[in-house]
């Protein structure tokens, strides 16, 4: 079973032995003959490029990783430090440390300033920018395994799946807000900026509904046919939320009404995933999913009632890491140090990525 | 308005609201649970090569978790097979092929449930001639009426299966949010449209018969029959709302899709109501035994001509029933039935005089004159397309005739006499009709003339005319004025078992 990844938020849990039995029925009952859409073979390759993979340059295994609003700056998590890097030439433009792996990396949308969430200690911090420094650290009451931003509420959201708990932080002073109980350990979270976030529930195959101005569970969205749902992509605009299940499927899924309209062939395994606005020329967005084994899958948005299989493939290495540069219109992976080296690895995907000097092929 | 004021208002209307929904609560847990169903066999018949995309493993898991035992099997098996295999339900997707099903499916003695609408006509659900009996709207074809069938209005509220999924009278929605495939069938008089489409009856996209009951094609269903608007490939499309949204009513009353073929699937494999026979004595026993000590104010028009001798035998024999009759004229005040238990209006009563009355009052009405359907929202406006007189000189067409044709075989209103034609009256007479809305229950038709209801029912709760709701049962019996003396024993015996239905409601 390949190591867990992190991507802008929670770390996805490893599929238990009860997990891929639900998963190979499920992946049986999907290939059923007459069962629709699942059964079709997945699209052709993803047409998103392997544009260039470079050395990271600094030391230690990755952890999480989000990339600047305005595409200036990648921040690493990478061992017990916040490393920045420029997206122009990949050059490291600092490094903080932590005092502890980062298990949660959020931006605020303004760009200057960073919310890292820490297992170990138990804290999570408020780092500016511009410079790169430790502003404020908070106290979390355990480990946290997650991290979701909702700036219109001005809340951060911190898992604990060590306690089945969501930690509502106020994202200006750090004081505990709410501590909201779940049935089982809570996955990836996506905030839709309009009252609601949503949390994968991967034991219960199901997603729980957060209020986010009362800060209780509201609800909770069944997944027919889904075995361990992890990797969540949210559209806020199309009100579409992205399920990715460990079974080997996506399922499209209708904010407002909890409602699954659509379901499209995936690869298996965890994943995690994140919505992009027209990553391609032609195509309306795209739901990205990453494993850690290197898989990618794509759907492919072509109106707001009507997805497709957008494509999938398999990288030549693993992923610690994920995020996406809408600017550039690139997704940053950061993959573990191989055998004996120390540092990990860059990769960019994408359709128009400029070339870098050093780099290779 | 004084707080006390609102108060009584409030507790009156929670009340009625009370005495409305009780009973249908009741008749909705008349639906067998899941639980109950488990284990039942359940044939589903497809297409014998792959139709791609199809749902049709997606509705075989469904039911699967819902505990029932599903077979699979293709359309050209079935053609090949020298006996159609058992099952307590049939189902049949739109995925066969009719032309290779043929009518095997016609007569089959167990409960069949289709969404395969090419195949209405052969099923006897509809009349034979496509676009007009059923169509299938495609969004090909059909590019803008694929979106307007994503609205479903529900028809019918007072079936067991409306109640069970909810089903309010109201705009719903059918299927998720995308242009959508549909088939839509005009069932015959015999048949309840639960869903429509555009707003028209006509354009059914649920439906159902009892068994007994006289399909489009004149044969009895053998067992009870449902077709569904389901197609291909949508019903993973049909609506259902989770999370949050739940919470809220009005959203939970727009999503029933899944309910509505939960519901359906249920009904269809519940056990029907007995078969009635013709036995007049012991329905004259039940007749009495539920008469004996009830108010009923019996309205005429008093020392009428020509029908003056008919309303004092109608009143002589509901007394010797055991109802205790009360006479009141046409011009009296409605304020004569309080205190009532049922009120009966005689065909001797002007419309123009009896002008709206008893139309709300919350005790069953018993209508002999089919021109009040209108008035009394039993049906609509237009007269003579609405409501009619079948056989009246200079107002119809038609030949007086002395039958009506049984369509409802199975339901108490109709005395236990088998479908089709029975003789009503001794002599050819004239004999009202309307047309009801589908919450109605159809007893009996003109013959020759399906369109033109003689004999049927409101249960309380039903959506009338006019967005009226049923305060009590509602019953229209044509009865022209001389008529009853000329009765034979099966219309004498449909006067008691409409009249006993009447009454036999659940009380406030």
């Amino acid at each position: 079973m390949s190591e867990p990844i992190t991507m802008g938020g929670a770390r996805i849990p490893r599929l238990s032995a009860r997990g891929v039995l639900w998963a190979l029925a499920a992946v049986t009952l999907a290939t059923a003959p007459g069962v629709r859409a699942a059964a079709a073979p997945p699209a052709a390759g993803l047409p998103l490029r392997i544009e260039r993979s470079l050395p990271i340059a600094v030391p230690g295994r990755p952890t999480a990783l989000a990339i600047a609003p305005d595409g200036g700056r990648a921040y690493l998590g990478v061992g017990d430090t916040l490393a920045a890097f420029s997206t122009a030439d990949v050059s490291a433009a600092g490094t903080l440390p932590l005092g502890g792996e980062a298990v949660g990396l959020q931006i605020a949308p303004d760009g200057r300033q960073a919310y890292v969430a820490l297992a170990k200690p138990a804290r999570v911090l408020a780092v500016g920018l511009a410079p790169l420094g430790v502003q404020a650290r908070w106290k979390l009451p355990a480990a946290a395994s997650g991290l979701s931003l909702d700036p219109d509420e001005g809340l951060l959201f911190v898992a604990s799946a060590a306690t089945h708990r969501l930690f509502a932080l106020d994202a200006a002073t750090g004081r505990l807000r709410a501590t909201i109980a779940l049935a089982d350990p809570p996955g990836q979270m996506a905030a839709n900026g309009y009252g609601s976030l949503f949390v994968a529930q991967a034991a219960q195959g199901r997603i729980a509904v957060i209020d986010t101005h009362t800060l209780r569970l509201a609800g909770t969205l069944p997944l027919e046919g889904c075995v361990q749902p992890s990797g969540l992509a949210l559209d806020p605009v199309g009100r579409r939320l992205f399920v990715h299940c460990a079974s080997g499927a996506v399922l499209v899924v209708d904010t407002d009404v909890g409602f699954t309209f659509e379901r499209l062939p995936a690869a298996g395994g965890a994943m995690t995933g994140l919505f992009v606005h027209a990553p391609l020329p032609g195509w309306k967005g795209a739901a990205l999913f990453v494993g850690s084994a290197g898989t990618l899958d794509a759907v492919r948005m072509l109106a707001f009632i009507r997805y497709v299989d957008g494509g999938h493939r398999t990288l030549d290495r693993p992923v610690a890491a994920s995020a996406y540069d809408a600017v550039h219109r690139r997704l940053w992976i950061a993959s573990p140090p191989e055998k004996g080296a120390s540092a990990g690895r860059w990769t960019w995907i994408g359709a128009q990525a400029p070339a870098l000097e050093g780099e290779t092929p | 308005m004084s707080f006390r004021k609102t108060f009584l208002i409030r507790c009156g209307a929670a009340l009625l609201a009370a005495a409305i929904t009780a009973p249908m609560a009741l008749a909705a847990a008349s639906l067998p649970s899941w639980a109950a169903l488990a284990g039942r066999r359940v044939l589903l018949v497809t297409g014998a090569a792959a139709v791609a995309p199809n749902d049709d493993a997606l509705v075989r898991a469904h039911l699967e978790a819902r505990g029932l035992r599903v077979a699979t099997t293709t359309d050209a098996a079935i053609a090949a097979a020298k006996v159609t295999p058992t099952a307590d339900l049939v189902l049949i997707s739109s995925t066969a092929d009719p032309a290779v099903l043929g009518r095997r499916f016609a007569a089959a003695g167990v409960p069949v449930f289709t969404w395969n609408t090419m195949d209405y006509p052969q099923l006897g659900l509809t009349g034979p001639r496509l676009h007009r009996d059923y169509d299938v709207i495609e969004p090909t074809q059909h590019f803008a009426e694929s979106f307007a069938v994503l609205y479903g209005y529900g028809a019918n509220v007072t079936s067991s299966i409306s109640r069970a999924a909810g089903l309010k009278a109201q705009l719903f929605g059918t299927l998720y949010l995308e242009p959508a495939t549909v088939g839509w069938g005009r069932p015959g008089p015999g048949g309840r449209v639960l869903v429509d489409f555009d707003g028209t009856p006509r354009e059914a996209g649920v439906f159902t018969y009892e068994r007994g009951a006289t399909l489009a094609d004149g044969a009895v269903a053998p067992a009870r029959r449902v077709g569904f608007y389901l197609s291909n490939a949508n019903f993973h499309l049909l609506t259902a709302v989770h999370g949050p949204a739940a919470r809220d009513p009005n959203l939970r009353d727009w999503y029933r899709g899944l309910d509505l073929f939960d519901a359906s699937i249920r009904w269809a494999l519940a056990v029907p109501p007995p078969r009635p026979h013709w036995d007049p004595e012991a329905l004259a026993r039940r007749f009495a035994a539920a008469a004996r000590g009830k108010k009923l104010l019996f309205v005429e028009r008093m020392d009428a001509g020509e029908g003056r001798e008919a309303d004092r035998l109608i009143v002589e024999h509901l007394r010797a029933v055991g109802f205790d009759v009360v006479v009141a004229d046409q011009m009296d005040p409605e304020s004569r039935s309080k205190g009532m238990d049922a009120v009966m209006i005689s065909s001797t009563c002007s419309k123009y005089k009896l002008a709206n009355k008893y139309a709300g009052v919350p005790v069953p009405v018993i209508s002999l004159e089919g021109l009040m359907a209108d008035m009394l929202h039993m049906a609509g406006r237009h007269r003579y397309v609405d409501y009619g007189e079948h056989g009246e000189e200079k107002e119809s067409e038609d030949p007086p005739t002395r039958y009506l044709d049984i369509v409802a075989a199975w339901s108490p209103m109709a005395a236990g006499l088998p479908a089709g034609p029975v003789a009503f009256t001794q002599e050819p007479s004239v004999l009202k009709w309307a047309h009801p809305l589908p919450d109605a229950v159809v007893i009996a038709t003109l013959p020759g003339s399906p369109d033109e209801r003689a004999i049927f029912g409101y249960p309380a709760g039903a959506t009338m005319t006019d967005g009226f709701v049923a305060p009590a049962r509602r019953v229209l019996l044509p009865l022209d004025n001389p008529s009853y003396e000329d009765m034979t024993p099966q219309g004498k015996a449909l006067f008691d078992a409409a009249t006993l239905w009447a009454i036999s409601g659940p009380r406030r």
